[in-house]
């Protein structure tokens, strides 16, 4: 692997990309995991503003410390979803389906549609999509306590 | 949708405030116009807290609360000092930055989730119309577009207007006032059949009691007794065959009213579609549209048909036979009665468990048939990488889920039923034991129950579980019937965004002269997709439009063809204003050959004569002709009467293309309107296509929009379209002379490209 790219913060908090090698100045660019839910650690695409892929990162453990550190960072805003702790309650209603949670971020209520269940991770976490497209996501089902549990394995399992 | 329920939607199902608090709105009002507003439900370190951002002409603002739960202003940015606003976005956020440049920190910045993303979208489009012109000029009101686009979301999922479960029933009811008489007799025989069922029963302790033992005791002689006895067999006889007429009436009577309340509903429902906005159709699913004009109407019908007389007489049963009970023998019939509510309520929680493990099933159900919906149109990828095997292997273990799931369900129901009749019989035992020391007992004594109004017990008894089983199914079955008519009501009460005035003014002959006058439209009230534009377009003026995709080529012409109405200023056909025309007879008199050709099921002669009466052969053969597609018929097996369409006949795009241009062409516009019409096909059939259009487009009033310019060398004037203004204007020859304009790089880009190809 390449070590002499790197991935810096700029004044208003974009992620800049330089090229030791070609002599050009930074590029503006945002992240794309190509593998966002399977492998989010790997196979990073770079993008200029226009949508080009200037660069694709094949494994970020192995680039410089500095630069994951910034790359992290980066990630986390891109992935940012709402990570459930706690359902409080699940209703049906006509032709949506009303959840009722508490996150990691703060309470919220939302819908899905009635055919939108649950998805399950081959690791266990457990993905909603609500009608507007925010995502909610549950560590997995033993994160939650007993309550929560029983009301969610109706839509898992 | 009227303002309260939006309100209310807003409250019960996004938990957040409907309109800009009163404080705020309060704290900046008094200085400067609101022209727009937003939550912003995400802070800077991803809590989720309100803080509303707030757009006047001159700045933005951001307002939230305080420790004190008061409103204060945390910024505010002069709109001049801003130079570009930064959108980053991630799943389920998106961070707005507002920035002097790129090399200095923002100006400000807001953080918010997908749910507020429209109407946030909405105030960036200003904030950068802002920047580009100066200021702008809103024609909408603040506190609407906010409702509108945060509800977007959920009344494309769900759009009824009422929420009352017991206001959509009366609804539904209503439908049964035309058959008012239907409705009065079917009932009257379902109460008479409950009725009279109870009284076989009590005839046969009679019976006993006062024929029977009478005569065991030697106080009635043979003749009387059975004098009497052959009455009462009779009476029971006729009671008997009066109930099944009874019966007969309500199940006839009942069935064909539901039956005509489910034609009328279809009814209503498919001509209201016919008056729907093309927007209707692109947010709903067909296969939803089509399962509430068939089934949801089938579930009406069984509702009314069957379900509320069933539950009716259920409820008419139960109530007759507690009283008769108790009327019999008061302690015996409370003993019967009193246990009842406790099989209702344990009917009740057992139907509770059931619709979960229903649902679970429903879910891998749904699995299963995925697997066949998209293993089966995508069957030649199958065979062609040779996965039968894994298709079948994931099919069987999907198909074992559904199986151990409804399992699952049989093992619960199965148990407790069998379960419940015990507790059934628990009751009746009870009713032995009581009742068989009294059957004993002397004559004399009060506790003596005599046997004909034991029998009388056992046979009510028998009639008990009956209505139980249905009055623990109702709730069921009402919420299917209600979610059924909420989805048809949800079509009814969607309004056409077209309206109709009162006397329109009829143009039998349209001469085809088109004429914008400062038009502005928007899809969503907000972003301005036409800007204020001007053009007279003469009667058979033919006119190109080119330009960026996304710039409003086909918004202007869905403009002419009038599926919208312009938000500012007018369309005038022939001097009058478009909405001032009968739209049936105008639209009439408009064509259209889309890129994508719809045929109806039918064979093809009825797919060229379509929406006329009275077409002859010669005409449809003629049309073909100058469509270039009557060659290509005479080689299908069944020429003109091949059936084409869904479920007949695959023509090829450019096939169908044609047809729909003989469509266009027997017809006979004075408006006609070309959307990229060649663009899906190869260029030999482009050709063929092309020689039939030049000859469409003689004597018509001609909109072309086409992305290869090559086809437009006829047209009179070519309009180049870009971010929904005419940037450009003039004929072929003027626009090239432009060195710099965008036909004339349009133009040198495409002849390099066809050069490139061109070996
Ligand atoms: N039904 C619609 N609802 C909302 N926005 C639409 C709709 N149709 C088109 N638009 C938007 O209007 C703009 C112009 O679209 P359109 O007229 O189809 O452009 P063109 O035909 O020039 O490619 C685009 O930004 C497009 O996204
Ligand atoms: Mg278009």
């Amino acid at each position: 692997m390449k070590k002499n790219i790197k991935l810096f913060m700029g004044k208003s908090g974009q992620l800049l990309f330089s090229d030791a090698q070609s002599k050009v100045d930074s590029v503006e660019v945002s992240a794309k995991q190509c593998f966002p839910w399977s492998d989010p650690d790997k196979y990073i695409s770079l993008q200029n503003q226009s949508g080009d892929e200037v660069y694709l990162i094949k494994d970020m453990a192995k680039m410089e410390v500095a630069t994951q550190y910034t790359l992290q960072k980066h990630l986390k805003q891109v992935q940012f979803v709402m990570d459930v702790n706690k359902l409080v309650a699940i209703e049906e209603d006509i032709e949506l389906r009303k959840y009722d949670v508490v996150t990691k971020q703060g309470p919220r209520v939302f819908q899905t549609l009635l055919e939108d269940w649950p998805k399950v991770s081959h690791d266990g976490q457990i993905v909603l999509k609500d009608i507007a497209g925010d995502i909610f996501v549950i560590e997995s089902v033993e994160s939650l306590d007993k309550k929560s549990q029983k009301l969610i394995s109706t839509y898992i399992d | 949708m009227n303002t309260i329920i939006k309100k209310e939607y807003i409250e019960k199902f996004l938990q957040q405030d409907s309109s800009l608090p009163k404080e705020v709105r309060s704290l900046i009002e008094h200085t400067e116009e609101i022209i727009l507003y937003g939550l912003c439900d995400l802070s800077h370190d991803y809590k989720l807290e309100h803080s509303w951002i707030i757009l006047t002409h001159k700045s933005i603002f951001v307002a939230s609360i305080d420790h004190n739960d008061n409103y204060k202003i945390d910024l505010q940015v002069a709109i001049n000092r801003i130079q570009k606003v930064k959108e980053v976005t991630s799943l389920s956020a998106t961070t707005y930055l507002f920035l002097t440049s790129d090399d200095m920190s923002p100006l400000m910045s807001v953080r918010f989730t997908n749910r507020q993303k429209i109407i946030m979208g909405h105030i960036k489009y200003l904030v950068e119309q802002m920047i580009g012109e100066g200021d702008v000029d809103p024609t909408f009101d603040a506190d609407v577009e906010y409702g509108n686009a945060i509800l977007r979301p959920l009344l494309e999922a769900r759009n009824n207007t009422s929420d009352k479960k017991n206001v959509v029933l009366l609804r539904l009811l209503a439908y049964l006032l035309p058959y008012k008489k239907q409705v009065i007799i079917g009932t009257a025989g379902a109460v008479m059949t409950t009725i009279i069922s109870l009284v076989p029963a009590y005839l046969s302790g009679y019976l006993i009691d006062s024929v029977i033992r009478p005569f065991q005791d030697g106080k009635l002689t043979v003749d009387a007794a059975s004098h009497i006895a052959w009455i009462i067999v009779a009476s029971i006889g006729a009671i008997l065959i009066l109930r099944e007429l009874f019966s007969w009436l309500r199940l006839n009577k009942m069935s064909i009213m539901g039956e005509l309340v489910a034609r009328d509903i279809r009814e209503e429902l498919y001509s209201h579609l016919q008056t729907l906005s093309l927007d209707f159709f692109s947010n709903k699913q067909t296969g939803s549209i089509i399962s509430r004009v068939s089934s949801d109407t089938d579930r009406i019908w069984d509702f009314i048909a069957f379900g509320v007389v069933e539950v009716g007489i259920a409820l008419i049963t139960l109530a007759g036979l507690g009283s008769v009970l108790i009327y019999l023998d008061p302690l015996l019939g409370l003993l019967m009665v009193l246990p009842v509510p406790i099989l209702l309520i344990s009917i009740f929680i057992h139907g509770e468990k059931m619709k979960k493990m229903f649902l679970k099933a429903w879910r891998k159900w749904s699995d299963l048939t995925n697997v066949l919906s998209d293993t089966i149109p995508g069957i030649s990828v199958v065979k062609a990488f040779n996965q039968e095997d894994r298709e079948i292997g994931k099919f069987n273990n999907r198909n074992k889920l559904v199986t151990s799931e409804f399992n699952d369900i049989h093992r619960s129901w199965t148990s407790f039923w069998p379960l419940l009749m015990l507790g059934v019989h628990a009751v009746t035992l009870a009713v032995w034991s009581f009742a068989t020391p009294r059957l004993v007992s002397s004559t004399s004594e009060e506790a003596y129950l005599s046997a004909g109004t034991f029998v009388s017990f056992l046979l009510y008894m028998t009639m008990f579980s009956t209505p139980i089983e249905i009055i623990g199914q109702m709730a069921r079955m009402l919420n299917r019937a209600l979610s059924s008519a909420y989805r048809i009501f949800e079509i009814l009460d969607t309004k056409p965004t077209i309206s109709v005035i009162n006397n329109p003014v009829k143009l039998n002959a349209l001469s085809g002269e088109v004429e914008f006058s400062n038009v502005s439209f928007s899809y969503d009230g907000v972003r301005k997709v036409i800007h204020n534009m001007n053009f007279v377009v003469g009667p058979g003026e033919m006119i190109g439009l080119v330009g960026t995709s996304g710039g409003g080529k086909s918004t202007l012409t869905k403009l002419i063809a009038r599926f919208y109405d312009v938000n500012e200023g007018s369309i005038f056909i022939d001097g009058v204003n478009i909405k001032d025309l009968e739209l049936g007879m105008y639209r009439r008199q408009v064509g259209m050959v889309l890129q994508e050709p719809y045929l109806f099921h039918g064979n093809i002669k009825d797919n060229i004569g379509y929406g006329l009466d009275n077409v002859s052969l010669d005409q449809i053969i003629e049309a073909a002709k100058i469509a270039n597609a009557h060659d290509f018929i005479l080689k299908l097996a069944h020429g003109y009467d091949t059936i084409v369409g869904e479920r007949g006949h695959t023509l090829s795009g450019g096939e169908r293309q044609r047809v729909s241009i003989a469509r266009a062409i027997l017809h006979g516009p004075k408006i006609l309107i070309l959307d990229e019409a060649t663009s899906a096909v190869d260029t030999e059939t482009e050709h063929k296509i092309q020689e039939a259009l030049d000859k469409l487009i003689k004597g018509r009033t001609v909109f072309a929009v086409a992305h290869r310019l090559s086809t437009l060398r006829k047209a009179n004037r070519i309009f180049v379209i870009d971010n929904g203004k005419i940037c450009e204007q003039g004929t072929h020859s003027e626009l090239l002379a432009k060195v710099d304009g965008q036909y004339s790089k349009l133009y040198t880009m495409q002849q390099q490209m066809s050069g490139n190809f061109a070996v």
